[in-house]
C-alpha cells in the first residue's frame, strides 16, 4: 500500500488505515520528540499529539513532497509549540560558554552509536538542545530558528555555537577517558 | 576545520535520519480514544469501532505496552515462567527499584531500538551480576554455539531443534538482563510464553544446571550490524485487503538469515531462509493450506556481517493470525 492510498484511506476515516499510518512511523517519530523532549514519558505525550494533528490536518498535506518530511514537520511544530508552552524555549544565557578545550574531533563522534548521540542530546541543557536539534539536523536556517524561537538570528549562532562546543567538549573527554 | 564542522552534523543528521525508536502501546490507545472521540461525534459505522476493539485486544495480548509496570512485569514474568523463576524476578524487581539511578537506567534501556545495544548493555549487566545468574549466562553461551549450526543445518530437523533451543537459550538470557531487561519492553512477555509453550514439549535439562562462576565476555556477543524492523504488532490478516496480508518484516546487515514459525504447542508450520520468502509469507503451512487463526510464534536465527548472531529483541516473538 503506497502512501497516497494510505491518505486516502485515512482521510475517509478507516481506523485500519489509520493504525497502519501510526505502525509505519511512529517509531521514526518517537525518536524525533525524544530529541526535543529528552524525556520518554514526554517525548511520548508529544508524539500522541502529533499523530492526532497528522491525522487532523492530512487533508492539507499537497502529495508533490515527501510524507514522512511532512509528518516529522508535523512532528517538529508540535514539539516546538509545547515547548514554547512550557517556556523552556528560552535560550539558556546563564550558561557561560564553555572554552575550546579539546578542539573538534568529528572522528571521535564518527565512532559513536546512534543511541549514543540521542544519549548526548538528552543530557544537553534544554537551551542548547533545540537549537542543536534544529540546526544541526532538521536543517533550519538561523534565520528560521530566529523566527520559531523568538529569538535574533546572532543569538541563534551564539547558541548553536555554545551547544556545538559543550557536546565536542564532552565526545573529546569520553574518548580520552 | 571547516571540513570537520561539516562532519559533526552530517554525522548526527544521517544517524537520526532513520532512527526508531519503541513506543509504548499507551501512545495509540491515547490516539485512538482521541480519534474514537471524533469518529464517534462523526457517527462512525459500529463496525470500526468492532475493529478497534479487536486491535486493542491484539495490542494487549502481543504485550506491547513498552511502559509496564513493576507489577504487569512480575505477573507476567511469573506466571510464564513458573514457580522456579519467580525468585529471578523478585530479585531483578529489587533491583529495578532499589535505587532511583536503577529506575532511570531502565528507563533509558528502554528507549534504545538498537537490539544490538541492549544486548550490549546485558552483556555488561552478565558480567557484573550475582554468580547466580551465570547459569543464564551459559545458556546464552549454548545459543550462541548453536546458531551457526542452524545456518548450516537450514531446514533440517537439527535445525528446528536448535531454534527451540534458542527460544529458550534466549528468554533466560534476557532475564540475565536484570532489571533494565525485564522493563525493557513486554515483548518479554511473549517470549515467556513462546519458552513455555516449547518448554512442554521439549523439557530443558539445563535449566537445573549448575552455575559456573567464571563467564567469558566474548562468549555471550552479539552481532552489532543486524538490523530487523518489522510491524510492532505482527498480525496477519491473509484475506488479499491490502492490509497485513504479508508478514511485514525488514532488515539488513546480515550474511544469513531463517525465520521459522511455530504453534503454540512448538509444532513447526513455516520457515524462510531469506527476507523475500518471508515478506511473502501468508498464514498457509508447508502445504499451501491456510493456518487456523490463532497465536503464532517466530524466531528469527541470524548471523550478522561480523559474524556474530543477531540477539535483538525482535529475534522472538508473536504472530497473531486472523482473517
Amino acid at each position: 500500500m503506497t502512501d497516497n492510498e494510505l491518505i486516502e484511506q485515512c482521510l475517509k476515516g478507516d481506523q485500519r488505515a489509520q493504525r497502519a499510518l501510526f505502525d509505519k512511523f511512529s517509531r521514526k517519530m518517537m525518536s524525533v520528540c525524544m530529541r526535543y523532549a529528552g524525556d520518554v514519558e514526554l517525548a511520548e505525550d508529544w508524539l500522541q499529539d502529533g499523530f492526532i494533528k497528522v491525522y487532523s490536518n492530512l487533508g492539507k498535506f499537497k502529495r508533490e513532497g515527501s510524507f514522512e518530511g511532512w509528518i516529522r514537520r508535523t512532528m517538529v511544530n508540535t514539539c516546538l509549540d509545547h515547548l514554547r508552552k512550557a517556556n523552556r524555549m528560552q535560550v539558556d544565557t546563564d550558561i557561560s560558554e564553555a572554552e575550546y578545550l579539546a578542539g573538534d574531533d568529528a572522528n571521535a563522534v564518527s565512532k559513536l552509536r546512534v543511541e549514543e548521540l540521542m544519549k548526548l542530546i538528552e543530557d544537553m541543557p534544554a537551551g542548547y538542545r533545540t537549537v542543536f536539534n534544529m540546526f544541526a539536523i532538521e536543517g533550519f536556517s538561523h534565520q528560521e530558528i530566529a523566527a520559531e524561537l523568538g529569538v535574533t538570528e546572532s543569538t541563534s549562532k551564539t547558541q548553536y555555537r555554545k551547544a556545538r562546543t559543550y557536546l565536542m567538549n564532552i565526545i573529546v573527554e569520553r574518548e580520552n577517558i | 576545520m571547516a571540513n570537520k564542522e561539516h562532519n559533526l552534523e552530517d554525522i548526527f543528521r544521517e544517524a537520526f535520519a532513520s532512527h526508531e525508536m519503541d513506543v509504548s502501546a499507551k501512545v495509540w490507545s491515547g490516539i485512538e480514544s482521541t480519534l474514537g472521540q471524533a469518529g464517534a461525534a462523526a457517527s462512525t459505522g459500529a463496525a470500526g469501532s468492532g475493529f478497534l476493539a479487536k486491535a486493542a485486544a491484539v495490542i494487549g495480548f502481543a504485550g506491547l505496552i513498552t511502559a509496564a509496570t513493576v507489577a504487569e512485569i512480575d505477573y507476567h514474568s511469573t506466571a510464564a515462567e513458573g514457580e522456579e523463576s519467580t525468585q529471578q524476578v523478585v530479585e531483578d524487581l529489587d533491583k529495578t527499584t532499589s535505587t532511583e539511578s536503577a529506575v532511570k537506567l531502565s528507563e533509558q534501556e528502554e528507549i534504545h531500538v538498537d537490539p544490538a545495544t541492549v544486548i550490549v548493555t546485558r552483556t555488561s549487566e552478565t558480567i557484573e551480576g550475582p554468580s547466580g545468574e551465570s547459569t543464564d549466562v551459559n545458556d546464552a553461551n549454548i545459543n550462541q554455539q548453536t546458531a551457526p549450526e542452524q545456518q548450516d543445518g537450514g531446514l533440517n530437523d537439527a535445525g528446528a531443534i536448535a531454534a527451540q533451543d534458542q527460544v529458550q537459550a534466549d528468554d533466560r538470557a534476557d532475564k540475565v538482563g536484570g532489571a533494565d531487561d525485564t522493563a525493557n519492553d513486554s515483548d518479554q512477555n511473549v517470549d515467556d510464553g513462546s519458552a513455555v509453550a516449547q518448554g512442554s514439549q521439549n523439557p530443558s535439562a539445563d535449566r537445573t544446571q549448575q552455575p559456573e562462576p567464571a563467564v567469558d565476555e566474548n562468549e555471550v556477543q552479539a552481532s552489532n550490524t543486524v538490523y530487523f524492523s518489522h510491524n510492532a504488532t505482527l498480525y496477519l490478516t491473509p484475506n488479499n485487503d491490502g492490509y497485513n496480508d504479508r508478514l511485514e518484516i525488514d532488515g539488513y546487515g546480515f550474511e544469513s538469515f531463517l525465520i521459522t514459525v511455530w504453534t503454540r504447542s512448538g509444532m513447526e508450520v513455516f520457515q524462510a531462509k531469506n527476507l523475500e520468502q518471508a515478506q511473502a509469507w501468508d498464514g498457509k503451512d508447508k502445504f499451501g493450506k491456510p493456518l487456523p487463526v490463532g497465536t503464532y510464534y517466530y524466531t528469527i536465527n541470524a548471523v550478522g556481517t561480523d559474524g556474530l548472531p543477531y540477539k535483538g529483541k525482535n529475534a522472538k516473538g508473536s504472530i497473531d493470525l486472523r482473517h
